[in-house]
């Protein structure tokens, strides 16, 4: 209810967004072509128009009340506990590579997912090593792919 | 006919026939566990199919998605827990069949009808799509514009929440497509002077942020499933007899055509048809009393329905370029790495990967068929897979996937805004059907659009005055304002109960 009137002003300020950057964008048209701004308008008039609906229909839609919340506290704050580390495995990657980042990270991953009760530290490292030495394999050795180098040691 | 055969030939390949059959049990395996799917492991793998060649690339995702169709009902018939939502009414008579004693009854019925499914469909496809390819030569810019309209009208319609957000997905979908060079005359849009953004968001990151890393966020922030033991030794034999087959003959070939059609609708799948043939399974059967509590009708009803719509599904793929469902959108985007433009020309530019991606179908279905029947011991273990392991690997496996797709650490930015931006939508039940069907065929509406006003001097007014470009603009308009006008139609109270008590188990 209050989430919809919320996201309805999200949606139409994002399309007003849309139609202030596509005026922006420059164009010299020819012959009958509208140019490239008549799409990103389309689109920007949808959401525009989408937002004003949810905002005026929002208090008349009764579905989400007897719904259970999307995440608790706690569920949001794993999300953001995985995100965190993801981000940071992105970083490792571009710092200092796949060789480097990737066991470090399947460790992470493992010792995350699997909580106290499940965690076992040797068991984990095994699965970080086998699927590194599975990822390189795959990768560089099958598909003779490049993988992060990383720049602190002399990738780009 | 010489080309399929040829065709045909280079499948079977040893090789080639060896990925085909990993990726079919691949696709069993996601399918099986709640929470993953066969579309996960599409979009997973769809980074490993850019280093293979284009035909073997396409047998991979095919057969994953095939696997991943028919394994769904694993979950579904053991534990009473879908491994997707394609196999929801699955859980409805397969779970009291096992809890009865009869769960190789309803193993058997469920492999068998999963195989008449994918395979008759398939078959039926490749002759429709051809059909269909053909009568879609014939048709211009203003008329590929308004189906591509149509298709996403029909799906954001779909929108559990409201019209409205189906639509604001879409809309999101397609402004992101808007990103970088603007189709025909090129200019920058929305890239900020960034160039990794110059060609548009990369298709592998998005969908990977999308489908699997959000899938795997969600999966850890709500807990552990925790999953019932079950015992292996009970499964023996095949089940099956050929009086369950003759007693629901019928039942099947309406399941099939069910399944079929509503897998052709662009954006309603595996996950409506399903419960759409178990709802008429159980209205026309002699003993609907028996339903819900172990009647081997509605396995066979479900079963079937879900993986005819995987042929369904297909057809408007290949003939028209517009992806039925959201891992047909994936498979779309694999055609699209390759430099495959999916659509009628399809025939004729590419003829050797229309033949690929309907016998690999076929080649998929008979080996799920024999693997499901000769491992069905094995399914329970499925089931017991360490989540710890599974989800870091597919993790490990996303990143590797996305740097490899583009070259870039760039992309890894791209995934987890996706993901993000997916974990949001599911917030504020916007669906992201919409959002990744209209990104897709974004750059194939706008070309359409500009192309259409160029094409005559007469602007916009083609988009409604031809034919078919008007009914389709006007079949949009309706799906978009149907779910405000149908209340107003105001229903017996007769009827409001039979559909109801139609889909209750």
């Amino acid at each position: 209810m209050r989430q919809n009137t919320i996201l309805g002003s999200v949606i139409g300020a994002l399309g007003i967004v849309g139609i202030l950057l596509t005026s922006q964008v420059p164009s010299t048209t020819f012959t009958d072509d509208p140019g490239p701004h008549v799409f990103p308008y389309f689109a920007s008039s949808i959401l525009l128009i989408c937002g004003l609906g949810m905002l005026f229909t929002g208090n008349k839609n009764k579905s989400d009340q007897q719904e259970d919340p999307f995440l608790d506290r706690q569920g949001w704050i794993r999300v953001g506990i995985m995100l965190a580390v993801f981000s940071l495995y992105a970083l490792a990657l571009w710092l200092v590579g796949f060789h480097i980042a990737t066991p470090i990270a399947g460790l992470a991953f493992y010792a995350l997912i699997a909580g106290k009760e499940k965690r076992n530290w040797l068991y984990g490292i095994i699965f970080a090593l086998l699927a590194y030495a599975c990822l390189y394999v795959l990768f560089i050795s099958v598909l003779n792919s490049f993988l992060p180098e990383g720049i602190l040691l002399g990738g780009y | 006919m010489e080309m399929i055969v040829s065709n045909f030939a280079e499948l079977l390949h040893p090789l080639t026939l060896l990925i085909i059959f990993a990726a079919s049990l691949v696709g069993i395996f996601l399918g099986a566990i709640p929470g993953l799917s066969g579309g996960l492991g599409v979009a997973l793998l769809l980074p490993l199919s850019f280093g293979l060649d284009p035909h073997v690339g396409l047998a991979m995702l095919i057969s994953i998605w095939v696997g991943g169709t028919s394994g769904a009902m694993i979950g579904s018939i053991l534990l009473g827990i879908p491994g997707s939502p394609s196999a929801i009414a699955t859980t409805f008579d397969g779970y009291p069949m096992t809890k009865n004693g009869e769960v190789v009854r309803a193993l058997g019925a469920a492999i068998t009808a999963s195989f008449i499914g994918t395979f008759i469909s398939i078959i039926v496809a490749a002759f429709l799509s051809r059909i269909l390819a053909d009568l879609a030569l014939k048709l211009g810019p203003w008329e590929y514009f308004s189906l591509g309209v149509c298709a996403i009208s029909l799906v954001a319609a779909l929108a559990r929440e409201s019209v409205f957000h189906g639509l604001a997905a879409a809309a999101l979908g397609l402004l992101c497509s808007s990103v970088g060079f603007a189709p025909i005359d090129g200019y920058p849009r929305f890239a900020f002077g960034n160039m990794y953004l110059n060609s548009g968001f990369d298709l592998i990151s998005l969908m990977i942020g999308f489908f699997a890393i959000k899938q795997i966020l969600m999966e850890f922030a709500r807990g552990q499933q925790v999953i019932p033991e079950f015992d292996a030794k009970s499964i023996t034999g095949f089940g099956v007899t050929l009086k369950d087959y003759t007693s629901n003959a019928v039942n099947i070939f309406r399941s099939f055509m069910i399944g079929l059609w509503i897998g052709f609708l662009p954006g309603m799948g595996s996950g409506l048809s399903n419960m759409v043939s178990y709802a008429y399974a159980k209205n026309s059967s002699k003993h609907p009393e028996k339903f819900g509590k172990g009647c081997i009708d509605g396995v066979f009803a479900s079963e079937t329905a879900n993986n005819a719509s995987v042929g369904g599904s297909l057809i408007p793929m290949v003939a028209l370029g517009i992806p039925g469902d959201g891992t047909t959108a994936i498979l779309l985007g694999g055609l699209m790495i390759h430099g495959i433009q999916a659509g009628p020309l399809l025939f004729t530019n590419n003829p050797d990967i229309v033949y690929t991606l309907f016998n690999t179908a076929l080649i998929s279905a008979i080996l799920v068929f024999i693997s499901q029947f000769f491992g069905m011991r094995l399914f329970p273990a499925i089931l017991k897979v360490p989540y710890q392991y599974l989800y870091s690997a597919i993790v490990l496996l996303c990143y590797m996937g996305v740097f490899v797709g583009a070259g870039t650490e760039f992309n890894f930015i791209i995934m987890l805004g996706f993901a993000v931006l997916g974990v949001l939508m599911d917030w504020v039940k916007m669906p992201v059907g919409p959002f990744v069907l209209a990104f897709i065929l974004g750059p194939m509406l706008e070309s359409n659009l500009r192309k259409g006003f160029t094409y005559t001097d007469q602007g916009i007014l083609p988009f409604f005055t031809r034919p078919i470009s008007g009914i389709l603009l006007a079949l949009a308009l309706i799906s978009i304002v149907w779910p405000y006008i149908k209340p107003l139609l105001k229903k017996t109270p007769n009827q409001s109960e039979e559909s109801e008590s139609s889909l209750s188990p």
